[in-house]
């Protein structure tokens, strides 16, 4: 097993929020989500600091670590859109009130690829706000300690009223903005990535979701709830996993996306429960554990062979995304954070789970995808939301690895300094909010703060 | 690899246009990209011409070059299409030249090389051939779908498993609807099992098109009782009927014989058996269904045991010598396990799962507890 190398790690993700190299242009439009997932990687190794005081910068001095909050902040605020006002809002679907009006394009953008929106101009008609950046960017405020007073809530939980279909799913553009004049919805415009994109926004801004609660459905409520679960159940698949679409393979990212938005929702335990869905907890939990390898040398089945083991993996077993395919480690969260809410983490072998991620590190700090790979942002990221969740019932802390060793008779390496190290460094890491995907302590400040807003 | 701007030159090109720098304003910007200079002076361009929304032939060869830099930006080939439409037609309920089509088509497919699994390049072949579809005729619609269908096997050759190419063949049978197609899309599905019978997603294919295709199959149909109907559309799940849920039982069970250790055909079994066997459960539905499915379900156990059987006493190879297969036996229990109320089923399964907890060691935890469960059963039928 490797050592958790938090100092590599730190450092990857600081000079990534300074500069990327030129493979990166390929996510120029989404620039957002790279910083998203530096700053809550850098929270989840407790980088950053509680905010308690005014704290404009970040020096933690043991690891040389300087971030400019403040810069960062107002960097992502130049990237919130100007709402326009809707005249004939025709989308039915979600109950609103028909007093507020109704906004479209609320939200933050990727980048500034198509040039700043401020100072006012002509309005670029190909400028506008995308659901996954207004979620990205709500995480990384909140992880930076602001209280979201400059965010456009109204718009926003507006826009995103907008942008629920008849059949429960979510747009991440308005219509005209997607791809043309010509071009109907298409099914990759609002598959269960906007979903859960669009239930993060509201659980974090609205009124009546169950993280704020100041009323309970209101007149004004932003989304069609029951309509949101219709569409997440139609993409079950025959293997009990979710496809992004209805009749789509299912696979851990859609799983993860589908399970997620109903648990924010409210409403995953009492889905779980209808006569309709008799048996397809169980089914999704089958599929989810069964996406672990395979350890090596354990005579398990021949797939072992056929997933091109090369004997060296030692107790390591990577998660797959859908069957027969390769170990990847963002699936570790993906299909590990789905078990950690369905409540059934402790049923996959969280130890040899960890040794597979911790193989993947990179000696430049960061994760890869698979073992050898370079570091990515993405990878990097799921890696270390998997680690920390890992802490709380990943199938680790009631597992020594003593125990493990008595049972398994094969194997004799002396794994005890490095798992003290792996097990001592994964309990400093800060806790994460398994549904949002960032550190649970940033939710109940930004609480406090939501609350205080007029 | 290096991109080079040979086809354009940007300010002999566009002398009247101003370039805009991608300014970050005042802040330092966050997660800034290394682009290369090329890159960086095509996009300059770029937002220049999309803040005056110029439809022009020098601004689709500008977004040819941007999108070879970055197939990724969904912005410019939405400018792009915009484009496409002002100069060649295709806006609502328009045509488009039927070559423009096959050129963008094809101009898509060179930037797919590097990056097949881009959600940007498939759309935008949607947005084509929706154009195409809508105004062909019927047969036309087939001849077209066929030959996109054709095109996406050629990815699938490279990439069989590719996500995208799956969806957008599912998007394409669907959108032309036409029974013949379904059809064949059942036969592509069998001929990439038998290609790769671990090929997950052609399982699901097969599914999506044995399932989704009965609608079509059913209005193809509708002169009389004859052909195969759906039992249930409630909700937009569609039901097979008996005799085509036992065909596709056999189907994976055959599968399942090819290569017993691969997961996909145990859980399309699976999913085939549960299927009517849930059906058969919901309120208001006909006892006759509860007996058909548990004679399915009955019928296949025994068959998986002899699998079980022949496999301990021949192992496929010398090195699988007493390796219990896990896809079976699991499957096995998911069946044992449905008869709740029969102790000697239920105890078969708890044993199986004993045996699973020891042979599938990553997975102990979760055998164990099915064990248990299992066992939780028995202890309310004593």
């Amino acid at each position: 097993m490797k050592k958790f190398e938090r100092l590599r790690h730190i450092r990857y993700f600081t000079n990534s929020l300074q500069n990327l190299p030129k493979q990166y242009s390929s996510a120029d439009t989404n620039r957002l989500t790279l910083v998203h997932f530096c700053i809550q990687s850098l929270d989840i190794l407790g980088v950053l600091p509680d905010y308690s005081s005014d704290v404009k910068c970040c020096r933690n001095v043991n690891e040389d670590v300087y971030l400019n909050r403040d810069e960062i902040v107002e960097w992502i605020y130049g990237l919130q859109t100007l709402p326009t006002i809707v005249e004939n809002f025709d989308r039915s679907v979600s109950p609103c009130s028909k007093a507020t009006p109704q906004y479209a394009g609320g939200g933050f953008k990727g980048s500034n690829y198509l040039g700043p929106t401020r100072p006012a101009g002509p309005s670029n008609p190909y400028d506008h706000s995308h659901l996954a950046m207004t979620y990205v960017a709500l995480c990384t405020l909140i992880a930076l300690g602001d209280d979201l007073s400059r965010v456009n809530r109204e718009a926003i939980l507006s826009t995103l009223r907008g942008l629920q279909k008849d059949n429960g799913s979510f747009l991440a553009l308005s219509s005209n903005d997607v791809g043309g004049e010509y071009v109907k919805e298409d099914d990759d415009d609002c598959d269960l990535r906007f979903m859960y994109t669009a239930i993060c926004i509201w659980y974090i801004l609205a009124d009546e979701s169950p993280n704020n609660k100041n009323s309970s459905h209101s007149a004004d409520a932003c989304i069609n709830i029951e309509a949101a679960t219709s569409y997440i159940l139609s993409c079950v698949t025959y293997e009990g996993s979710l496809g992004l679409t209805p009749g789509r393979e299912g696979h851990g990212g859609s799983t993860f996306c589908g399970i997620a938005s109903l648990f924010l929702m409210g409403v995953l335990d009492d889905v779980l429960q209808r006569p309709e869905q008799r048996g397809w907890k169980e089914d999704v939990i089958r599929w989810c554990v069964m996406r672990q390898n395979s350890l090596p040398g354990t005579g398990v089945d021949s797939d072992s062979i056929n997933n091109g083991y090369d004997g060296e993996n030692g107790n390591a077993a990577g998660m797959q995304g859908r069957p027969n395919k390769l170990e990847d480690t963002c699936y570790s969260y993906w299909i590990g954070g789905t078990l950690h809410l369905l409540g059934a983490a402790h049923l996959l072998d969280g130890w040899a789970l960890r040794e597979y991620v911790l193989k993947c590190q990179s000696p430049y700090g960061g994760f890869g995808k698979v073992v050898g790979a370079m570091p990515d942002l993405l990878h990097s990221f799921y890696s270390m939301a998997w680690l920390a969740l890992s802490e709380e019932g990943g199938g680790c802390i009631d597992d020594t690895y003593q125990g493990m060793i008595g049972e398994q008779t094969k194997t004799t390496v002396s794994y005890s300094d490095v798992y003290a190290q792996v097990a001592e460094s994964i309990t400093q890491l800060s806790r994460l909010d398994c549904a949002l995907g960032m550190c649970a302590k940033r939710l109940s400040m930004s609480k406090t703060l939501a609350s205080l807003d007029p | 690899s290096h991109i080079t701007l040979t086809m354009i030159d940007l300010p002999t090109v566009f002398p009247d246009i101003t370039p805009i720098p991608q300014n970050e304003g005042k802040e330092p910007p966050v997660c800034s990209i290394s682009y290369a200079p090329e890159f960086v002076q095509a996009h300059d361009y770029l937002r220049a011409l999309l803040r005056s929304d110029e439809r022009s032939q020098r601004a689709l060869d500008l977004t040819t070059a941007c999108l070879e830099m970055n197939p990724a930006n969904y912005t410019v080939w939405h400018y792009r299409r915009r484009i496409l439409t002002t100069l060649h037609g295709g806006g609502v309920g328009g045509e488009m030249d039927e070559e423009v089509i096959d050129k963008d088509l094809e101009f898509a497919d060179t930037l797919g090389g590097t990056n097949p699994k881009n959600y940007q390049l498939w759309y935008h072949r949607r947005a084509l051939l929706e154009i195409r579809f809508r105004n062909a005729n019927q047969g036309g619609r087939v001849e077209a779908a066929q030959k996109e269908l054709g095109y996406v096997d050629k990815i699938l050759e490279d990439d069989s498993k590719n996500y995208h190419a799956w969806s957008h063949r599912q998007w394409i049978v669907r959108t032309v609807n036409n029974p013949q197609l379904w059809k064949s899309e059942v036969d592509y599905s069998h001929s990439k099992i038998l290609d790769d019978p671990r090929n997950n997603s052609a399982w699901n294919q097969r599914w999506f098109a044995t399932h989704e295709g009965q609608i079509a199959l059913s209005s193809a149909a509708s002169e009389g009782p004859t052909g195969n109907t759906c039992n249930d559309l409630k909700g937009g799940r569609v039901i097979l009927p008996l005799d085509v849920a036992a065909e596709e039982a056999h189907y994976a069970l055959c599968g399942a014989k090819l290569d017993p250790y691969n997961e996909s055909p145990w859980r399309y079994l699976i999913g085939v058996l549960m299927e009517q066997w849930r059906f058969a459960q919901r309120e208001g539905n006909e006892v006759e269904n509860v007996t058909n499915a548990t004679n399915l379900i009955t019928d296949n156990i025994a068959q998986i045991r002899e699998m079980k059987q022949s496999l301990e006493d021949q192992p496929p190879a010398p090195d699988l010598a007493s390796v219990p297969c896990v896809s079976l036996i699991s499957a096995l229990v998911d069946l044992l396990e449905i008869f709740v109320q029969n102790k000697g089923l239920l105890e078969e399964a708890s044993t199986l799962c004993r045996t699973l907890a020891e042979v599938d060691y990553v997975r102990r935890k979760y055998w164990r507890k099915r064990e248990q469960d299992v066992r939780s059963q028995i202890e309310t039928l004593n």
